[in-house]
């Protein structure tokens, strides 16, 4: 009786809030690229910011109203904790950040919506360690992004644990051309008055050894990482029955 | 220097909308009056926040500004006053002062940022969104509890495989990196386990089976409210101004900075003189009341 009554609540709930994530994806969008359009002069970065933001809000609401089940929280919550702590594992390396590697394996293991959770909640959860700032919303799409992209190339068979040297290869790859420079065009939005081919090409290449160590970073951990924890990943599925579905 | 200052004590509510308005018509504004209020009163505020150390970090903004201005001339070429050559590009001041204009955004929305880190931390974030979204904010208050933890694990591991001679053996980077691959490694293997075990215990103590409250140690009162009133008409007044046209500012390729002959200037820079002076007044109120309490004793 009560658990039917709390059926109905969760059916309720969920129908809004998958209208709120439509609604922000078809129609929030839009309505900043317009505003912005009208507004005219150099609100690159408001407007950009405003679209990622509605980006994530959509993928966290479809991610809420899906009601995952408890071990499927946790299981997210634990790899988010992971990827944060890593660096606490390599303390003598500081530019050494494998928080990206491990999100792709989890977007490998656990599919393309966890990956894209995990990867934008550690973004989030490691500016408050290390300081939130203008980069916070670029930081959380561009890692939820790169979880993703590794859970559908994982479906496609292109990204496996098996395939260690590729694996590693496409996710170093991802970062120097893909994850690194949408975090560079932060600094360009905050940074640069005009749109011009020198301000672009100054920030993109100014950017380009930092990204080079990032992706070498990830390069190593998906190769030495990626197939152990798949596996441990794996195993625990296997072990308890997790993420299958019903 | 740790002080808990006035502002930080009104609700969570109040403080996030506070700095949401601060970044978004700092960043929305580049009319150079509003630019610098923005930039004296986040310095003025983080002071406050952490004491004389802050200065250091005020200070140390200082080649960022200064980059960022030098820089934006030599990749914007707008503008007719020259001020050199180099080669066949331009230095133009009109490009110079919106250089400057950009680094003073810049510095405020770090500075700013600086004192919100202080402030909204994790707890009061959670208090504001927690109810809104009780899956997402469920998994972001475990990550925040897990991390330290899993920080904690991590050392263990280290010293325990230090123990048995498993860590830097050698002194190439392979030998270094490799050990502390197999520290994540098997801290995964202790977290899934354990996490696995928080997901039923959470389970059978009924987790998901009724709606979610929240605890919170922060209440809304009147001050609060008041403070929300306060803020809100402000941000219309500035709103207003900038509809207006009253903060129009544009650098280059001519520069067009409305003066203080506007009235709608006026209004939105007093308006958000008032608006961002809101924490610094709040604390000095305090103090200052609290010096008053004090001498009638």
């Amino acid at each position: 009786m009560q658990e039917k009554s709390i059926k109905e609540n969760w059916a309720g709930r969920r129908s809004v809030k998958q209208w709120i994530a439509l609604g922000l994806v078809i129609i929030g969008i839009p309505a900043v690229l317009l505003l912005s359009w009208q507004m005219g002069d150099r609100k690159y970065y408001l407007t950009s910011m405003l679209v990622l933001l509605c980006a994530v809000a959509a993928f966290w609401l479809s991610f809420e109203r899906r009601r995952p089940k408890t071990r499927e929280m946790v299981l997210i919550a634990v790899m988010c904790a992971i990827a944060v702590a890593s660096r606490a594992a390599f303390i003598m390396f500081p530019q050494f950040k494998p928080i990206v590697g491990i999100v792709m394996i989890c977007g490998m293991a656990l599919g393309p919506q966890a990956g894209f959770m995990t990867g934008s909640i550690s973004a989030f959860v490691s500016n408050f360690i290390f300081g939130q700032g203008a980069w916070t919303p670029w930081q959380m799409f561009a890692f939820g992004l790169a979880g993703l992209l590794a859970g559908y190339l994982c479906r496609a068979g292109v990204m496996t644990g098996g395939r260690r040297l590729v694996t590693a290869l496409i996710g170093g790859g991802m970062i120097l051309v893909l994850i690194g420079p949408i975090l560079d065009t932060c600094t360009l939005f905050t940074m640069s008055s005009v749109i011009n081919t020198e301000a672009v090409g100054a920030v993109y290449l100014s950017g380009l050894p930092f990204n080079a160590v990032h992706g070498a970073a990830v390069f190593l951990t998906l190769l030495i990482l990626a197939h152990p924890m798949i596996e441990k990943l794996d195993r625990i599925k296997v072990k308890y029955g997790l993420m299958e579905a019903e | 220097m740790n002080r808990q200052d006035a502002f930080s004590g009104y609700s969570p509510q109040v403080n996030f909308i506070f700095y949401i308005g601060t970044v978004f018509f700092t960043v929305l504004i580049v009319h150079p009056a509003f630019l610098i209020c923005s930039l004296v009163l986040a310095a003025v505020y983080y002071l406050q926040v952490r004491g004389r150390q802050g200065l250091r970090t005020i200070v140390g903004m200082s080649p960022v500004f200064v980059v960022v201005s030098a820089i934006n001339p030599l990749l914007n070429t707008g503008g007719d006053r020259a001020l050199f050559y180099l080669g066949q590009r331009p230095y133009t001041l009109e490009a110079l002062y919106y250089g400057m204009a950009l680094g003073c955004m810049l510095t405020a929305v770090i500075l700013w940022f600086a004192s919100y880190n202080r402030t909204m931390t994790s707890d009061k974030f959670m208090f504001v969104f927690g109810r809104k979204s009780p899956v997402i904010s469920m998994i972001l208050t475990m990550v925040f509890r897990m991390v330290p933890g899993f920080q904690r694990k991590a050392r263990q591991i280290t010293t325990a495989r230090r123990c048995i001679g498993r860590m830097e053996t050698g002194s190439s980077l392979q030998s270094k990196l490799l050990p502390s691959f197999a520290v994540v490694s098997a801290l995964t293997s202790w977290a899934l386990e354990g996490g696995v075990i928080t997901a039923d215990s959470m389970q059978s103590r009924g987790y998901g089976s009724g709606k979610r409250s929240a605890f919170s140690i922060y209440s809304f009162v009147k001050r609060d409210r008041l403070t929300v009133c306060l803020m809100i008409l402000l941000m219309m007044g500035i709103l207003a101004a900038v509809l207006r046209g009253g903060t129009r500012a544009s650098y280059t390729p001519e520069l067009l900075v409305s003066g203080y002959d506007d009235p709608w200037l006026w209004i939105g820079s007093i308006c958000w003189f008032v608006f961002l002076s809101i924490p610094v007044a709040v604390d000095v109120v305090e103090e200052m009341r609290w010096h008053v309490l004090r001498s009638k004793i």
